[in-house]
């Protein structure tokens, strides 16, 4: 047998889970911009998604995360980070940038 | 000494000559003159000798070999608040952010305890007046204002944060 993986990438369409993409559809049909919580951290973000806020699960919390067009095409998972944060140094002069 | 913030940090040691590698947190030109705390929590007014911005090294005056400089690894890097660049729109350095209070239609809602800037969305780490920890997006549609003068934050909440 061959390698047939990257066939197999091209032809895949991306893994949406379809529970959330129903509460979603739901929300953009009655205007609500409610939090859901999701544990499906493979999903991934799709342009239905944008502007709502989605909380995924860490293994320990929620972190929510408001979809931006930006992320589109990419998992939920990649924005909900599973290390523990420590936090900066007393009075860190890094800059942050509101989005 | 109350206005100082930390814009850097000293790792460890290059060389026989007592150059150290640092790394700046955010884009600062370095005073003459810099204080540094050590791991032990002691501070100390150094001078820079020589500054190289290219291999980011850094020399100290009376610290002129590896063993002397080698006191000084692990060590933050602190100026004083003047020295700091002015930031853009919506820009904010996370010392303004830590310890605001934060509000929502005048009431109270926590304390800014971290920010959490690993991803290119910020988030605030709030300890609830419940006592709980909870994240919030730093984007303008949940952060409405920031008054950095009174340590005060106004927020919009998603709907079913309290919930998380």
């Amino acid at each position: 047998m061959g390698y047939k993986g990257k066939w197999n990438e091209r032809n895949k369409n991306p893994y949406v889970n379809e529970k959330i993409l129903k509460k979603i559809r739901k929300m953009n049909e009655t205007g609500d911009r409610k939090i859901i919580k999701v544990w499906d951290r493979a999903c991934t973000i799709t342009q239905e998604m944008v502007g709502h806020t989605i909380a995924v699960y860490n293994g320990q919390k929620f972190i929510p995360v408001y979809i931006q067009p930006e992320m589109v095409g990419h998992k939920l998972g990649e924005f909900s980070l599973t290390r523990t944060f420590r936090g900066h140094p007393d009075k860190s002069a890094k800059a942050v940038k509101k989005k | 000494m109350e206005d100082l913030v930390a814009v850097g940090k000293l790792h460890g040691i290059h060389g026989v000559k007592g150059n150290i590698k640092f790394e700046l947190f955010t884009d600062v030109k370095l005073p003459p003159e810099i204080y540094v705390k050590t791991p032990t929590g002691e501070m100390l007014k150094l001078k820079i000798q020589t500054i190289d911005r290219k291999k980011w090294l850094i020399k100290f005056f009376d610290y002129d070999t590896p063993e002397k400089s080698k006191e000084l690894s692990q060590s933050l890097i602190y100026i004083s608040k003047e020295y700091l660049p002015a930031l853009g729109q919506d820009e904010y350095y996370i010392f303004e952010l830590i310890g605001s209070e934060v509000f929502e239609d005048d009431k109270k809602i926590g304390k800014v305890e971290k920010v959490d800037d690993r991803l290119s969305q910020a988030l605030l780490i709030i300890k609830c007046e419940d006592g709980k920890i909870r994240h919030l997006p730093f984007v303008n549609q949940f952060v409405e204002k920031v008054d950095t003068q009174n340590h005060r934050i106004y927020v919009k909440l998603p709907e079913g944060w309290f919930e998380l």
